[in-house]
């Protein structure tokens, strides 16, 4: 494995980006996004993940957006985020040579892997991961006094907030990133990955399902299954959540190769 | 399909003539493993008086004080000093394993780093800079005469902390409740859940039970002897008044001499110093602490500049002057 830290050109400001490659040749080349963060991303999955890829005989990129990590520029300014990943993917396409693309995002990397990847020629294989659903405990647990009472008492209204605020997100029924899936979408294999499904799975897979259907014409796909990994992984994925998510990427990613 | 390895290393380095610096990835060995890191050079063949070495901090904080040590190194290098930041053992792209993190690797970091900042930069002269957790590895890397990485304190000419981590115990409790709401939003067994006495996660971070004690045990004013060279302690707070802790440790780093200043950054936002600083608007990102970064970046510059423009820093005997630029041996053992 080698790998190579660029800084991607974008107007006068740089974008700053690891290209790791495998000993052999790369199979394909995936760009891993993260939501606007670093682009080791939170606990480093993006890091791990990138490591475990080129194990697979996969090439990666991952990429800080502008404002972000090593990057120039500002957070508020210059290119958007999906014009700033096309231009992360590009470079990297020429640098490497590969033209077999996949995409996963995380957060609203999401949104951003969605947008980028009707951008782009070819068939490519698109992971959406997908949080899984917030369950806080409910009153019952209150007697047990480890935080004091005071502090439990602002966690609670914290996550209490929070639960709200995700609520849009988690409920799969109301979930904006199956809605934001472009019209113009062609030409890709898109798998909803689910952290934690429980429940949920069930009503994402139909809608996946739908998806396909409605896009029969312009050939996109849509799958979604969930991961085992409730009590583990929320909204970040810490490294004990990490192996069964690559693992699973990388088996996406393989079933895809000629 | 073939890679064009030129271009790669084209990509590597780029010039910003706005700043006139260089910034140029590198892959060295720091505390003993790769990693990444990123030299930041003033752009010309200018003598370069002193360079700097960036020291990250610990868990979370890594990230959200990440953007003030980027700016940092890039107007240290605008102000003509070369400046050096890297990914320490177990964060971002380092090969080590976040289980490794400990107070110990983030000095052994540090160490690594003055060494490929001479190498690369070509300077003599080393001062160390960090902020919060980064603050008090950059004080301890100088100045501790505990002695605990077997060798004496590393030669480095100054020192510029930032709210610098005075009591470990507190810092690392502080950093456990973070993560405790941030725990209790992702999982159904939260509430009421005990830190375990076996270690805590903090931001990406599994510290175990013996970590956790020796950054706990951590008491800065009592691990610091007088630093020949010249330091900055930085306060930031809602109001003027020095605090105490860091007024002592000023003292401690400069002997009662000027050598060491405290500095007071007054700002209403202080107190969100080292929490996470982005809020979203719309597809993008807004830093909420971009004018409390930039009066530390100048205040910081401004201070590294005035001490680059001396000829020679008057040191105590046996100690190395700036522009001699050898060894403190005689400092702090």
């Amino acid at each position: 494995m080698n790998e190579h830290p660029v800084f991607v050109p974008a107007g006068e400001e740089r974008i700053a980006a690891v290209i790791t490659l495998p000993d052999g040749v790369p199979s394909q080349l995936v760009l891993l996004l993260a939501g606007l963060g670093v682009r080791s991303h939170g606990d480093r999955v993006w890091t791990r993940a990138a490591r475990s890829f080129a194990a697979a005989g996969i090439a990666s990129i991952r990429m800080d957006y502008l404002g972000i990590g090593d990057s120039t520029g500002q957070t508020h300014d210059g290119p958007s985020p999906v014009d700033q990943a096309e231009a992360v993917l590009r470079t990297a396409m020429d640098v490497t040579g590969i033209e077999r693309i996949g995409v996963v995002g995380h957060c609203r990397g999401v949104t951003t892997a969605l947008a980028l990847t009707g951008r782009l020629d070819g068939r490519t294989r698109l992971i959406c991961i997908v949080p899984g659903p917030y369950e806080v405990p409910a009153g019952d647990r209150a007697g047990r006094d480890t935080p004091p009472r005071r502090a439990r008492s602002a966690l609670r209204r914290g996550a209490a907030r929070a639960r709200a605020a995700v609520r849009g997100t988690t409920d799969v029924k109301r979930w904006r990133m199956v809605r934001s899936v472009p019209e113009g979408l062609s030409d890709t294999d898109v798998l909803f990955l689910m952290l934690s499904g429980g429940e949920h799975i069930d009503a994402l897979q139909r809608q996946a399902a739908a998806l396909t259907r409605e896009r029969r014409t312009d050939r996109a796909t849509f799958a979604a299954r969930a991961l085992d990994l409730r009590g583990i992984a929320g909204f970040r994925v810490p490294a004990a959540a990490q192996p069964q998510l690559i693992d699973a990427c990388i088996g996406w990613f393989a079933a895809g190769s000629p | 399909m073939s890679t064009d390895h030129a271009r790669l290393a084209s990509l590597r380095s780029f010039d910003d003539e706005r700043l006139g610096i260089r910034e140029r990835f590198l892959a060295p060995r720091i505390g003993g493993a790769g990693t990444l890191a990123v030299l930041t050079t003033p752009l010309g063949e200018a003598e370069k008086p002193i360079g700097w070495v960036v020291c990250p901090s610990f868990g979370m904080e890594h990230v959200h004080l990440g953007p003030l040590e980027v700016l940092l190194a890039r107007e240290l290098a605008r102000r003509g000093m070369p400046a050096l930041r890297y990914h320490g053992q177990g964060y971002g792209d380092s090969d080590a394993d976040s289980r490794q993190v400990s107070l110990a690797s983030h000095l052994a970091d540090a160490r690594s780093a003055i060494e490929v900042l001479r190498a690369e930069a070509g300077v003599a002269a080393v001062g160390l800079v960090g902020a919060r957790f980064g603050g008090s590895v950059a004080i301890l890397v100088a100045a501790d005469r505990t002695i605990t990485m077997g060798a004496a304190p590393a030669a480095v000419q100054a020192v510029a902390a930032v709210e610098p981590v005075c009591r470990g115990g507190a810092y690392l409790r502080s950093l456990a409740q973070r993560e405790a709401a941030l725990t209790l939003l992702e999982r159904d067994d939260s509430l009421g859940r005990e830190i375990p006495a076996a270690g805590i996660q903090v931001g990406g971070v599994t510290v175990d039970g013996e970590r956790a004690a020796a950054i706990e045990a951590l008491h800065l004013g009592a691990r610091v002897s007088p630093f020949a060279g010249r330091s900055l302690v930085l306060q930031l707070s809602p109001t003027s008044v020095p605090r105490s802790e860091l007024a002592e440790l000023a003292s401690l780093l400069g002997d009662g001499s000027a050598r060491a200043e405290l500095g007071v950054i007054e700002r209403p936002d202080a107190l969100r110093f080292g929490l996470p600083r982005f809020r979203r608007s719309g597809e993008r990102k807004v830093d909420v602490q971009t004018e409390l970064t930039a009066a530390i970046v100048e205040r910081v510059g401004a201070w590294a500049a005035a001490l680059s423009a001396e000829p020679e820093i008057e040191a105590p005997a046996g100690a190395a002057t700036l522009a001699g630029a050898g060894t403190l041996a005689g400092a702090a053992t």
